[in-house]
């Protein structure tokens, strides 16, 4: 199953790079074009994966947070400083 | 051998079963409802382990399927103590219905002494109210249209299935580095500050009666996603509970299941005690755990279960019987699935025209 869903998202990838790279080679940076191809493949994605997961709901429990009795007991702890770091940005007009 | 432990109504002596909405014993025929302490005021309810009668092992090749409808491979014979008819079930089946007479079989040498469980959640979720809510959840977008809800939701069983219940506490020593962070402008320049920190905590956490479902039979990951039970409204044992519907003894006993519990546990753990660190970003170095566990119980959870086929393919699906919780997999149209797909793809283009037109990717 998985290799074929490889297969399936690596015909997608190339089948949408056959279709748009020249469209999008032609444009110019910052043109509409590019953000426009680019949101194609993002909104099916995201459709797909949230439509998908609406159907399969069956998933491995990894953690028993339902279960825990009482508060966490902290027998040590230490918080040793290491350093600082500070960026600075100019802010555009 | 006549399998043992069916009830009766104490009016008029018909077959009674426990009735999950009304959460008692309720006679169809003379509509009596009964508790437990009825029941066991009028001398039923519990398990006479003196008299309990054994299978008998099926011949090879003598059966291939059970006849109740139970899933498994290791079969056996019981005879129904009410119609004398043949019952060919898992080794592992703990309850069920005779499929000639309807009457409620609990066998007896399945819920006694090492198998005796400690404790049951009797079924809250009648039958009717489990076709309504399998309904509504496959009614999915991607869902096939002839996928036909109807004819395979009456198929459904009310199953006790076998759980350990592991209670103990795990202590963890976590390291890591922190980081905390506080941005400020001033003038025409925005600061960016992170602190760096050696961050080390040894904390201990108490878990109580973690689920791990102990029959090879259902599906892992299904038993956990149908999870949390309330334990509220947990009882000690009595096998009364099981009338009406099918129920799985344990096959797999508690060592084989420790490792599903103490996996769920440390990750408990050590979530705990990354939240317990009062910092904006934590990057772990090191998690040593150790857990102990002091108690295992055995309980009996409700669920209704369903196993189907749809275009050669098998699927579950599986409802907690006191919550109401649904799970499965549903099978997927791909042709549904490419237009919807396509569509989320124009609406992306769109939202994309328009971040260009407002230059948000200058």
């Amino acid at each position: 199953m998985f290799r074929s869903l490889l297969r399936k998202a690596g015909f997608a990838l190339i089948s949408y790079g056959t279709l748009f790279t020249p469209l999008i080679a032609s444009a110019e940076d910052g043109d509409v074009t590019i953000a426009a191809v680019a949101g194609f493949p993002i909104g099916a994605i995201i459709t797909g994966c949230i439509l998908v997961s609406l159907s399969h709901t069956k998933e491995k429990a990894t953690k028993a947070d339902d279960y825990v009795h009482g508060k966490l007991k902290i027998n040590e702890q230490s918080d040793v400083y290491l350093r600082t770091t500070t960026d600075k940005e100019e802010i555009g007009d | 051998m006549a399998a043992n432990i069916s009830y009766k109504c104490p009016t008029c002596g018909a077959e009674i079963f426990w009735t999950a909405d009304k959460n008692c014993f309720e006679c169809e025929y003379c509509g009596d409802k009964f508790s437990m302490e009825d029941m066991e005021a009028d001398g039923q309810g519990g398990t006479d382990t003196e008299n309990v009668e054994a299978h008998e092992e099926v011949e090879e090749g003598e059966y291939h399927q059970s006849s109740d409808g139970t899933v498994g491979s290791d079969l056996v014979k019981y005879t129904c103590s009410h119609c004398g008819a043949e019952i060919i079930t898992d080794r592992a089946t703990a309850a069920t219905i005779c499929v000639y007479c309807g009457n409620a079989v609990v066998m007896g040498e399945q819920i006694i002494n090492d198998f005796a469980p400690d404790y049951v959640i009797p079924f809250k979720i009648e039958k009717k109210r489990v076709m309504e809510e399998f309904h509504k959840f496959s009614k999915k977008p991607l869902t096939p249209s002839d996928f036909d809800y109807d004819k395979i939701v009456d198929k459904m069983q009310g199953v006790y299935i076998p759980f350990w219940l592991y209670s103990g506490r795990c202590r963890g020593k976590f390291k890591a580095e922190g980081m905390k962070e506080r941005k400020w402008r001033q003038g025409k320049y925005k600061y960016t500050e992170c602190k760096y920190y050696d961050v080390y905590r040894d904390g201990t956490m108490g878990f109580a009666k973690v689920p791990v479902d102990a029959s090879s039979k259902t599906d892992n990951d299904a038993m956990d996603s149908i999870e949390p039970y309330d334990y509220k409204d947990m009882v000690p044992f009595k096998p009364a509970y099981l009338s009406g519907f099918l129920a799985e003894r344990f096959d797999e006993d508690k060592d084989a299941c420790y490792s599903r519990a103490k996996l769920r546990i440390e990750n408990s753990t050590e979530d705990i005690i990354k939240r317990s660190c009062d910092y904006d970003s934590l990057t772990k170095q090191s998690f040593k755990k150790e857990v102990v566990i002091h108690k295992t119980e055995y309980a009996l959870m409700p669920t209704w279960l369903l196993y189907t086929t749809y275009k050669d393919k098998k699927y579950f699906f599986a409802m907690n019987g006191q919550t109401g919780k649904f799970i499965g997999n549903l099978p997927i149209d791909k042709v549904k699935l490419v237009i919807f797909s396509a569509l989320g793809g124009v609406l992306g283009t769109v939202i994309g025209a328009i971040a260009g037109v407002l230059g948000l990717f200058a």
